[in-house]
Protein backbone atom coordinates (compact mmCIF):
# COMPACT_ATOMS: atom_id res chain seq x y z
CA UNK A 1 0.00 0.00 0.00
CA UNK A 2 1.96 3.07 -1.31
CA UNK A 3 1.52 6.38 0.97
CA UNK A 4 1.88 10.05 0.25
CA UNK A 5 4.65 11.37 2.51
CA UNK A 6 4.36 14.91 3.19
CA UNK A 7 7.66 15.69 1.37
CA UNK A 8 5.28 15.82 -2.16
CA UNK A 9 4.22 18.96 -3.57
CA UNK A 10 1.54 19.31 -0.87
CA UNK A 11 3.73 20.02 1.93
CA UNK A 12 4.66 23.26 2.80
CA UNK A 13 8.12 24.15 2.22
CA UNK A 14 10.00 26.70 5.03
CA UNK A 15 10.36 30.37 3.40
CA UNK A 16 7.36 29.68 1.00
CA UNK A 17 4.58 32.01 1.11
CA UNK A 18 2.48 31.73 3.68
CA UNK A 19 -0.84 30.31 2.95
CA UNK A 20 -4.10 31.29 4.05
CA UNK A 21 -5.02 30.57 7.19
CA UNK A 22 -8.02 28.21 7.36
CA UNK A 23 -8.61 28.16 11.21
CA UNK A 24 -10.53 30.87 10.91
CA UNK A 25 -12.47 30.31 14.21
CA UNK A 26 -9.50 29.63 15.74
CA UNK A 27 -7.84 32.84 15.17
CA UNK A 28 -11.31 33.94 16.53
CA UNK A 29 -10.82 32.30 19.51
CA UNK A 30 -7.03 33.00 19.89
CA UNK A 31 -7.91 36.63 19.38
CA UNK A 32 -10.81 36.79 22.29
CA UNK A 33 -7.88 34.90 24.44
CA UNK A 34 -8.48 31.64 25.49
CA UNK A 35 -5.38 30.65 26.36
CA UNK A 36 -6.10 26.98 27.77
CA UNK A 37 -7.96 26.30 24.40
CA UNK A 38 -5.11 28.00 22.20
CA UNK A 39 -2.88 25.56 23.76
CA UNK A 40 -5.09 22.39 23.61
CA UNK A 41 -5.52 23.33 19.54
CA UNK A 42 -1.49 24.08 19.56
CA UNK A 43 -0.65 20.83 20.85
CA UNK A 44 -2.91 18.81 18.53
CA UNK A 45 -1.38 20.60 15.67
CA UNK A 46 1.98 19.71 16.68
CA UNK A 47 0.96 15.96 17.68
CA UNK A 48 -0.12 15.34 13.76
CA UNK A 49 3.47 16.88 12.75
CA UNK A 50 5.17 13.33 12.60
CA UNK A 51 1.76 12.09 10.21
CA UNK A 52 1.61 15.12 8.21
CA UNK A 53 5.33 14.58 7.70
CA UNK A 54 4.96 10.97 7.16
CA UNK A 55 1.38 10.84 5.27
CA UNK A 56 0.00 14.14 4.23
CA UNK A 57 -2.58 11.90 2.65
CA UNK A 58 -3.73 10.28 6.00
CA UNK A 59 -4.69 12.98 7.64
CA UNK A 60 -8.62 14.39 6.92
CA UNK A 61 -8.82 17.65 5.04
CA UNK A 62 -9.42 19.63 8.45
CA UNK A 63 -6.31 18.28 9.97
CA UNK A 64 -4.32 19.14 7.02
CA UNK A 65 -5.37 22.54 6.92
CA UNK A 66 -4.59 23.19 10.40
CA UNK A 67 -0.98 21.33 10.24
CA UNK A 68 -0.23 23.56 7.42
CA UNK A 69 -1.47 26.60 9.24
CA UNK A 70 0.47 25.54 11.78
CA UNK A 71 4.03 24.92 9.59
CA UNK A 72 3.40 28.27 7.53
CA UNK A 73 2.99 30.93 10.53
CA UNK A 74 5.82 29.16 12.91
CA UNK A 75 9.13 29.26 12.42
CA UNK A 76 9.74 26.42 15.41
CA UNK A 77 7.13 24.08 13.89
CA UNK A 78 8.86 24.65 10.33
CA UNK A 79 12.30 23.14 11.84
CA UNK A 80 10.77 20.38 13.58
CA UNK A 81 9.21 19.14 10.30
CA UNK A 82 12.34 19.77 8.87
CA UNK A 83 14.14 17.72 11.89
CA UNK A 84 10.84 15.23 11.63
CA UNK A 85 11.70 14.79 8.10
CA UNK A 86 15.45 14.36 7.94
CA UNK A 87 14.87 11.74 11.33
CA UNK A 88 12.31 9.36 9.18
CA UNK A 89 14.85 9.22 5.92
CA UNK A 90 17.62 8.25 8.63
CA UNK A 91 15.27 5.39 10.05
CA UNK A 92 14.19 4.36 6.68
CA UNK A 93 17.92 3.91 5.48
CA UNK A 94 18.32 1.19 8.25
CA UNK A 95 18.77 -1.96 6.50
CA UNK A 96 16.57 -4.84 7.77
CA UNK A 97 18.13 -6.41 10.95
CA UNK A 98 19.65 -10.25 10.01
CA UNK A 99 19.92 -12.13 6.54
CA UNK A 100 17.36 -12.44 4.41
CA UNK A 101 16.34 -16.36 3.99
CA UNK A 102 15.63 -18.15 0.63
CA UNK A 103 12.06 -17.38 0.18
CA UNK A 104 11.69 -20.25 -2.42
CA UNK A 105 12.66 -22.39 0.60
CA UNK A 106 10.45 -20.88 2.54
CA UNK A 107 7.31 -20.80 0.44
CA UNK A 108 8.13 -24.60 -0.18
CA UNK A 109 7.92 -25.76 3.48
CA UNK A 110 5.16 -23.45 4.45
CA UNK A 111 3.44 -25.29 1.22
CA UNK A 112 4.48 -28.92 2.95
CA UNK A 113 3.45 -27.47 6.24
CA UNK A 114 -0.10 -26.86 5.40
CA UNK A 115 -1.28 -29.17 3.26
CA UNK A 116 -3.19 -29.57 0.34
CA UNK A 117 -6.62 -29.76 1.84
CA UNK A 118 -8.37 -26.21 2.22
CA UNK A 119 -9.69 -25.90 6.31
CA UNK A 120 -13.21 -25.31 6.23
CA UNK A 121 -14.58 -23.71 9.53
CA UNK A 122 -16.56 -26.09 11.55
CA UNK A 123 -19.54 -24.35 11.14
CA UNK A 124 -19.26 -24.90 7.59
CA UNK A 125 -19.48 -28.49 7.81
CA UNK A 126 -22.27 -28.43 9.71
CA UNK A 127 -24.07 -25.67 7.31
CA UNK A 128 -27.06 -28.97 6.73
CA UNK A 129 -28.19 -28.70 9.79
CA UNK A 130 -30.08 -25.14 9.46
CA UNK A 131 -32.09 -25.94 6.95
CA UNK A 132 -32.85 -29.02 8.58
CA UNK A 133 -33.43 -28.55 11.83
CA UNK A 134 -36.16 -25.46 10.52
CA UNK A 135 -37.89 -27.80 8.44
CA UNK A 136 -38.63 -30.72 11.46
CA UNK A 137 -39.23 -27.64 13.67
CA UNK A 138 -41.99 -26.02 11.30
CA UNK A 139 -43.15 -30.32 10.65
CA UNK A 140 -43.15 -30.62 14.63
CA UNK A 141 -45.19 -27.31 14.71
CA UNK A 142 -47.70 -28.24 12.14
CA UNK A 143 -48.49 -31.39 13.50
CA UNK A 144 -49.25 -29.84 16.97
CA UNK A 145 -51.51 -27.73 15.79
CA UNK A 146 -52.96 -30.59 13.62
CA UNK A 147 -53.57 -33.04 15.99
CA UNK A 148 -54.91 -30.89 18.81
CA UNK A 149 -58.39 -31.09 19.95
CA UNK A 150 -60.32 -28.35 18.06
CA UNK A 151 -57.21 -27.47 15.93
CA UNK A 152 -56.38 -27.19 12.37
CA UNK A 153 -56.81 -31.02 12.08
CA UNK A 154 -60.93 -30.26 12.88
CA UNK A 155 -61.27 -26.86 11.35
CA UNK A 156 -59.15 -28.41 8.10
CA UNK A 157 -61.79 -31.81 7.38
CA UNK A 158 -65.62 -31.18 6.41
CA UNK A 159 -67.76 -31.18 8.66
CA UNK A 160 -69.05 -34.73 9.67
CA UNK A 161 -73.73 -34.07 10.18
CA UNK A 162 -73.89 -34.74 13.92
CA UNK A 163 -77.27 -35.44 12.98
CA UNK A 164 -78.26 -38.23 10.00
CA UNK A 165 -79.57 -37.35 6.84
CA UNK A 166 -81.61 -38.92 4.44
CA UNK A 167 -79.53 -41.92 3.22
CA UNK A 168 -80.52 -40.76 -0.46
CA UNK A 169 -80.13 -37.49 -0.14
CA UNK A 170 -77.10 -37.09 1.70
CA UNK A 171 -74.43 -34.84 0.59
CA UNK A 172 -77.18 -32.42 -1.66
CA UNK A 173 -79.44 -32.19 1.38
CA UNK A 174 -78.64 -29.71 4.34
CA UNK A 175 -78.83 -31.66 8.05
CA UNK A 176 -81.85 -32.01 9.96
CA UNK A 177 -82.14 -30.64 13.45
CA UNK A 178 -82.73 -33.51 16.21
CA UNK A 179 -86.83 -33.56 16.46
CA UNK A 180 -86.15 -31.83 19.91
CA UNK A 181 -84.54 -28.96 18.22
CA UNK A 182 -87.69 -28.42 16.19
CA UNK A 183 -90.12 -29.18 18.89
CA UNK A 184 -91.35 -31.56 17.35
CA UNK A 185 -93.27 -35.31 19.20
CA UNK A 186 -90.60 -37.35 19.74
CA UNK A 187 -93.51 -40.38 19.22
CA UNK A 188 -94.07 -39.13 15.71
CA UNK A 189 -90.64 -40.24 14.34
CA UNK A 190 -90.48 -43.70 13.36
CA UNK A 191 -87.16 -45.91 12.40
CA UNK A 192 -87.20 -47.54 9.61
CA UNK A 193 -84.83 -49.98 7.66
CA UNK A 194 -83.93 -48.74 4.35
CA UNK A 195 -81.17 -49.34 1.97
CA UNK A 196 -79.02 -50.83 4.73
CA UNK A 197 -79.25 -47.47 6.72
CA UNK A 198 -81.54 -46.46 9.52
CA UNK A 199 -83.97 -43.86 8.56
CA UNK A 200 -85.91 -41.67 11.21
CA UNK A 201 -89.44 -41.00 9.37
CA UNK A 202 -91.43 -38.25 10.50
CA UNK A 203 -95.21 -39.12 10.19
CA UNK A 204 -96.13 -36.10 10.21
CA UNK A 205 -94.80 -35.55 6.78
CA UNK A 206 -96.29 -38.82 5.53
CA UNK A 207 -98.85 -36.89 3.37
CA UNK A 208 -96.40 -37.15 0.82
CA UNK A 209 -97.09 -40.85 0.24
CA UNK A 210 -100.73 -40.57 -0.38
CA UNK A 211 -100.15 -37.92 -3.01
CA UNK A 212 -100.45 -38.44 -6.40
CA UNK A 213 -97.17 -39.29 -7.06
CA UNK A 214 -97.13 -42.23 -4.97
CA UNK A 215 -100.74 -43.77 -5.49
CA UNK A 216 -103.47 -43.52 -3.05
CA UNK A 217 -103.13 -44.73 0.77
CA UNK A 218 -105.51 -48.05 1.65
CA UNK A 219 -106.05 -47.93 4.90
CA UNK A 220 -108.04 -51.46 4.45
CA UNK A 221 -104.25 -52.93 4.33
CA UNK A 222 -103.43 -51.64 7.44
CA UNK A 223 -102.37 -53.86 10.27
CA UNK A 224 -105.37 -55.07 12.64
CA UNK A 225 -103.93 -52.75 15.62
CA UNK A 226 -103.99 -49.69 12.95
CA UNK A 227 -104.89 -46.63 15.98
CA UNK A 228 -106.24 -44.53 13.12
CA UNK A 229 -102.99 -42.01 12.72
CA UNK A 230 -101.90 -41.61 9.34
CA UNK A 231 -99.58 -44.00 9.02
CA UNK A 232 -99.38 -47.61 11.59
CA UNK A 233 -97.27 -47.37 14.03
CA UNK A 234 -96.61 -51.12 13.62
CA UNK A 235 -97.86 -51.58 9.90
CA UNK A 236 -94.90 -50.85 7.65
CA UNK A 237 -94.73 -53.37 5.51
CA UNK A 238 -96.19 -51.79 2.82
CA UNK A 239 -92.44 -50.33 2.45
CA UNK A 240 -90.87 -53.31 1.25
CA UNK A 241 -93.45 -53.51 -1.19
CA UNK A 242 -92.26 -50.06 -3.00
CA UNK A 243 -91.13 -50.73 -6.08
CA UNK A 244 -87.83 -49.54 -7.83
CA UNK A 245 -89.58 -46.88 -9.15
CA UNK A 246 -91.64 -45.58 -6.37
CA UNK A 247 -88.21 -45.27 -4.45
CA UNK A 248 -86.89 -43.18 -7.48
CA UNK A 249 -90.11 -40.64 -7.60
CA UNK A 250 -89.55 -40.64 -3.71
CA UNK A 251 -85.79 -39.91 -3.95
CA UNK A 252 -86.69 -37.05 -7.17
CA UNK A 253 -89.12 -35.68 -4.72
CA UNK A 254 -87.16 -35.27 -1.65
CA UNK A 255 -84.56 -33.44 -3.81
CA UNK A 256 -87.20 -31.25 -5.12
CA UNK A 257 -88.31 -30.50 -1.52
CA UNK A 258 -84.78 -29.69 -0.30
CA UNK A 259 -83.66 -27.09 -2.79
CA UNK A 260 -87.38 -25.10 -2.72
CA UNK A 261 -86.64 -24.97 1.55
CA UNK A 262 -83.17 -24.33 2.06
CA UNK A 263 -83.06 -24.60 5.77
CA UNK A 264 -84.16 -28.23 5.32
CA UNK A 265 -85.56 -28.64 9.00
CA UNK A 266 -89.03 -29.61 9.45
CA UNK A 267 -90.07 -31.29 6.28
CA UNK A 268 -90.72 -34.20 7.64
CA UNK A 269 -87.48 -35.40 5.46
CA UNK A 270 -86.19 -38.56 6.20
CA UNK A 271 -83.30 -38.69 8.45
CA UNK A 272 -80.61 -41.38 8.73
CA UNK A 273 -79.52 -42.38 12.02
CA UNK A 274 -76.05 -44.62 12.58
CA UNK A 275 -75.78 -47.57 12.14
CA UNK B 1 -9.91 -27.00 16.83
CA UNK B 2 -8.66 -23.69 18.28
CA UNK B 3 -8.16 -21.66 15.23
CA UNK B 4 -5.41 -18.80 15.44
CA UNK B 5 -7.90 -16.32 15.26
CA UNK B 6 -9.96 -17.97 17.93
CA UNK B 7 -8.62 -15.41 20.64
CA UNK B 8 -8.94 -11.97 22.05
CA UNK B 9 -7.66 -8.44 20.55
CA UNK B 10 -5.73 -7.53 23.74
CA UNK B 11 -2.82 -5.25 24.22
CA UNK B 12 -1.01 -6.42 27.11
CA UNK B 13 1.51 -4.32 28.99
CA UNK B 14 2.51 -6.61 31.29
CA UNK B 15 6.40 -6.00 32.30
CA UNK B 16 7.96 -9.25 30.94
CA UNK B 17 11.77 -10.03 31.37
CA UNK B 18 11.50 -10.68 27.58
CA UNK B 19 14.82 -8.69 26.00
CA UNK B 20 15.61 -5.16 26.69
CA UNK B 21 11.89 -4.37 26.73
CA UNK B 22 8.52 -5.04 27.62
CA UNK B 23 6.81 -6.35 24.80
CA UNK B 24 2.85 -5.85 23.84
CA UNK B 25 1.06 -9.24 23.66
CA UNK B 26 -1.19 -8.92 21.15
CA UNK B 27 -3.73 -11.98 20.18
CA UNK B 28 -5.15 -12.99 16.97
CA UNK B 29 -7.65 -11.44 15.01
CA UNK B 30 -11.30 -12.77 15.81
CA UNK B 31 -12.09 -9.74 17.26
CA UNK B 32 -10.88 -7.39 14.25
CA UNK B 33 -12.65 -9.92 11.70
CA UNK B 34 -16.29 -9.72 13.56
CA UNK B 35 -16.50 -6.60 14.63
CA UNK B 36 -15.89 -4.47 11.55
CA UNK B 37 -17.06 -3.95 8.02
CA UNK B 38 -15.41 -5.60 5.25
CA UNK B 39 -12.56 -3.48 3.66
CA UNK B 40 -13.30 -4.07 -0.04
CA UNK B 41 -9.80 -1.92 -1.10
CA UNK B 42 -7.86 -4.20 0.80
CA UNK B 43 -5.72 -6.05 -2.23
CA UNK B 44 -5.37 -9.10 -0.68
CA UNK B 45 -9.41 -9.09 -0.31
CA UNK B 46 -10.16 -10.78 -3.32
CA UNK B 47 -7.17 -14.09 -2.66
CA UNK B 48 -8.81 -14.62 0.60
CA UNK B 49 -12.50 -14.56 -0.78
CA UNK B 50 -10.80 -17.68 -3.07
CA UNK B 51 -9.33 -19.18 -0.55
CA UNK B 52 -12.73 -19.78 1.48
CA UNK B 53 -14.26 -21.07 -1.72
CA UNK B 54 -11.19 -23.61 -1.53
CA UNK B 55 -8.86 -22.26 -4.01
CA UNK B 56 -5.80 -23.70 -2.65
CA UNK B 57 -3.17 -21.67 -4.48
CA UNK B 58 -4.82 -18.07 -3.45
CA UNK B 59 -3.09 -18.90 -0.51
CA UNK B 60 -0.17 -19.93 -2.02
CA UNK B 61 0.22 -16.28 -3.71
CA UNK B 62 -0.78 -14.63 -0.40
CA UNK B 63 2.61 -15.83 1.45
CA UNK B 64 4.61 -15.49 -1.70
CA UNK B 65 3.43 -11.61 -1.18
CA UNK B 66 3.35 -10.77 2.34
CA UNK B 67 6.71 -13.60 3.58
CA UNK B 68 9.08 -11.16 3.62
CA UNK B 69 7.00 -7.97 5.60
CA UNK B 70 6.30 -11.13 8.13
CA UNK B 71 9.75 -12.43 8.50
CA UNK B 72 11.16 -8.86 9.06
CA UNK B 73 7.82 -8.29 11.81
CA UNK B 74 8.87 -11.11 13.04
CA UNK B 75 12.66 -10.79 13.23
CA UNK B 76 12.28 -7.84 15.43
CA UNK B 77 11.51 -9.61 18.16
CA UNK B 78 13.59 -12.91 17.31
CA UNK B 79 16.94 -11.71 17.11
CA UNK B 80 17.57 -15.10 14.95
CA UNK B 81 17.46 -15.62 11.35
CA UNK B 82 16.37 -19.48 11.72
CA UNK B 83 14.07 -18.67 14.16
CA UNK B 84 12.22 -15.73 12.47
CA UNK B 85 11.65 -18.14 10.16
CA UNK B 86 10.68 -20.70 12.01
CA UNK B 87 8.48 -18.35 13.37
CA UNK B 88 7.00 -16.97 10.33
CA UNK B 89 6.46 -20.37 8.90
CA UNK B 90 4.32 -20.79 12.07
CA UNK B 91 2.65 -17.71 11.64
CA UNK B 92 1.81 -18.83 8.28
CA UNK B 93 0.27 -21.96 9.33
CA UNK B 94 -1.99 -20.62 12.06
CA UNK B 95 -3.19 -18.14 8.96
CA UNK B 96 -4.03 -21.29 7.17
CA UNK B 97 -5.85 -22.13 9.33
CA UNK B 98 -7.95 -19.47 10.38
CA UNK B 99 -8.31 -17.58 7.16
CA UNK B 100 -11.91 -19.75 5.38
CA UNK B 101 -12.98 -18.39 8.61
CA UNK B 102 -11.32 -14.27 8.34
CA UNK B 103 -14.25 -12.07 7.44
CA UNK B 104 -12.38 -9.38 6.11
CA UNK B 105 -13.26 -6.79 8.48
CA UNK B 106 -9.57 -5.50 8.88
CA UNK B 107 -7.04 -5.87 5.94
CA UNK B 108 -5.60 -9.36 5.10
CA UNK B 109 -2.27 -7.99 5.74
CA UNK B 110 -3.08 -6.79 9.16
CA UNK B 111 -4.27 -9.86 10.10
CA UNK B 112 -1.16 -11.76 8.96
CA UNK B 113 0.92 -9.34 11.14
CA UNK B 114 -1.05 -9.45 13.99
CA UNK B 115 -0.42 -13.60 13.98
CA UNK B 116 3.06 -12.98 12.83
CA UNK B 117 4.00 -10.81 16.25
CA UNK B 118 1.77 -12.96 18.42
CA UNK B 119 3.55 -16.36 16.91
CA UNK B 120 7.11 -14.12 17.81
CA UNK B 121 5.43 -13.38 21.36
CA UNK B 122 4.96 -16.68 22.39
CA UNK B 123 7.65 -17.94 20.87
CA UNK B 124 9.93 -15.32 23.13
CA UNK B 125 8.16 -16.80 26.39
CA UNK B 126 8.49 -19.98 25.37
CA UNK B 127 12.20 -19.34 25.04
CA UNK B 128 12.81 -16.13 27.56
CA UNK B 129 16.04 -18.70 28.91
CA UNK B 130 17.62 -19.51 25.63
CA UNK B 131 17.93 -15.81 24.64
CA UNK B 132 21.33 -14.77 23.31
CA UNK B 133 22.25 -11.61 25.17
CA UNK B 134 22.94 -9.09 22.93
CA UNK B 135 25.04 -10.66 20.02
CA UNK B 136 23.02 -11.12 16.71
CA UNK B 137 24.19 -11.46 13.40
CA UNK B 138 24.38 -7.54 12.40
CA UNK B 139 26.40 -6.83 15.17
CA UNK B 140 29.01 -8.70 13.30
CA UNK B 141 31.21 -6.41 11.43
CA UNK B 142 34.23 -6.53 8.93
CA UNK B 143 37.58 -7.42 10.49
CA UNK B 144 38.82 -4.30 8.74
CA UNK B 145 35.71 -2.10 7.98
CA UNK B 146 36.70 1.83 6.22
CA UNK B 147 36.09 4.76 8.73
CA UNK B 148 32.90 6.03 6.83
CA UNK B 149 31.44 2.20 7.29
CA UNK B 150 32.53 2.72 10.85
CA UNK B 151 30.72 6.45 11.24
CA UNK B 152 27.69 4.71 9.30
CA UNK B 153 27.53 1.74 11.49
CA UNK B 154 27.69 3.96 14.63
CA UNK B 155 24.44 5.91 13.54
CA UNK B 156 22.87 2.76 12.78
CA UNK B 157 23.32 1.37 16.45
CA UNK B 158 22.90 4.16 17.58
CA UNK B 159 19.35 4.58 15.68
CA UNK B 160 18.46 1.04 16.84
CA UNK B 161 19.69 1.78 20.36
CA UNK B 162 17.07 4.54 20.27
CA UNK B 163 14.11 2.53 18.98
CA UNK B 164 14.88 0.19 22.09
CA UNK B 165 14.43 2.71 24.46
CA UNK B 166 11.46 3.76 23.08
CA UNK B 167 7.83 3.09 25.47
CA UNK B 168 6.72 -0.36 24.25
CA UNK B 169 3.54 1.07 22.27
CA UNK B 170 5.12 3.66 20.48
CA UNK B 171 8.24 1.99 19.61
CA UNK B 172 4.98 -0.91 18.11
CA UNK B 173 3.65 1.96 16.18
CA UNK B 174 6.87 3.86 15.22
CA UNK B 175 7.93 0.27 13.89
CA UNK B 176 5.39 -0.88 12.11
CA UNK B 177 4.67 2.15 10.18
CA UNK B 178 8.54 3.11 9.33
CA UNK B 179 9.92 -0.37 8.65
CA UNK B 180 6.60 -2.37 7.63
CA UNK B 181 5.22 0.56 5.91
CA UNK B 182 1.38 0.18 7.18
CA UNK B 183 -0.89 3.10 6.79
CA UNK B 184 -1.77 4.72 9.57
CA UNK B 185 -5.22 2.79 9.66
CA UNK B 186 -3.46 -0.46 9.91
CA UNK B 187 -1.09 0.70 12.17
CA UNK B 188 -3.82 1.17 14.61
CA UNK B 189 -5.77 -1.93 13.69
CA UNK B 190 -2.42 -4.06 14.81
CA UNK B 191 -2.17 -1.56 17.89
CA UNK B 192 -5.59 -2.05 18.97
CA UNK B 193 -6.19 1.94 19.36
CA UNK B 194 -7.42 5.01 17.20
CA UNK B 195 -5.93 6.10 13.95
CA UNK B 196 -5.90 9.05 15.37
CA UNK B 197 -4.08 7.71 18.72
CA UNK B 198 -1.42 6.04 16.12
CA UNK B 199 -0.95 9.58 14.51
CA UNK B 200 -0.28 10.89 17.96
CA UNK B 201 1.65 8.07 19.15
CA UNK B 202 3.79 8.19 16.15
CA UNK B 203 4.47 11.77 16.55
CA UNK B 204 5.96 11.43 20.10
CA UNK B 205 7.69 8.21 19.23
CA UNK B 206 9.68 10.37 16.62
CA UNK B 207 9.86 13.40 18.85
CA UNK B 208 11.46 10.97 21.75
CA UNK B 209 14.12 9.24 19.53
CA UNK B 210 14.88 13.51 18.63
CA UNK B 211 15.37 13.75 22.12
CA UNK B 212 17.42 10.41 22.54
CA UNK B 213 19.74 11.06 20.20
CA UNK B 214 20.21 14.74 20.33
CA UNK B 215 20.92 13.67 24.02
CA UNK B 216 23.84 11.96 22.39
CA UNK B 217 25.00 14.22 20.75
CA UNK B 218 25.84 16.59 23.49
CA UNK B 219 28.96 16.43 25.06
Amino acid sequence: MSRDRGDGADAPRAGAPEPERPDREGDHRRERGAPERRGCDDRQEIELLAAYVDGVTELSHDERKRVEGRIAGDAGARTDEAQVRELLGRLRDLPPEGNEPDWTAMERSIRAAVGDEVPRPWWRAWRWLVPLTSCATAAAVMLLLWSRPGGLAEQAMPVMPTVPTAPFTAGSRPPVSPPSERGDDPAAIVPLWLDGAEVDVDLTAAEILRGPELGEYDPSQADADDDGALLPAAGLSWVDRLDDDAIARAERWLASSAATSPGGSGDGAPRRKKS
Amino acid sequence: MQSPAAGTLLLDWRPTALASARVPAIATAPALADARAVTPDDPDHELAARFRDGDRAAFDLLVRRHQKGMWRLVRRYVKSDADAADVTQLAFVRAFRGLAAFRGSATVRSWLYRIAINCALSWLRDHRREQPAVLAEDALIDANPAPAQIAAGDDRARLRQAIEQLPPKQKLVLELRVFDDLSFKEVAELADCSENTAKVNFHYAVKRLRDILGADHEP
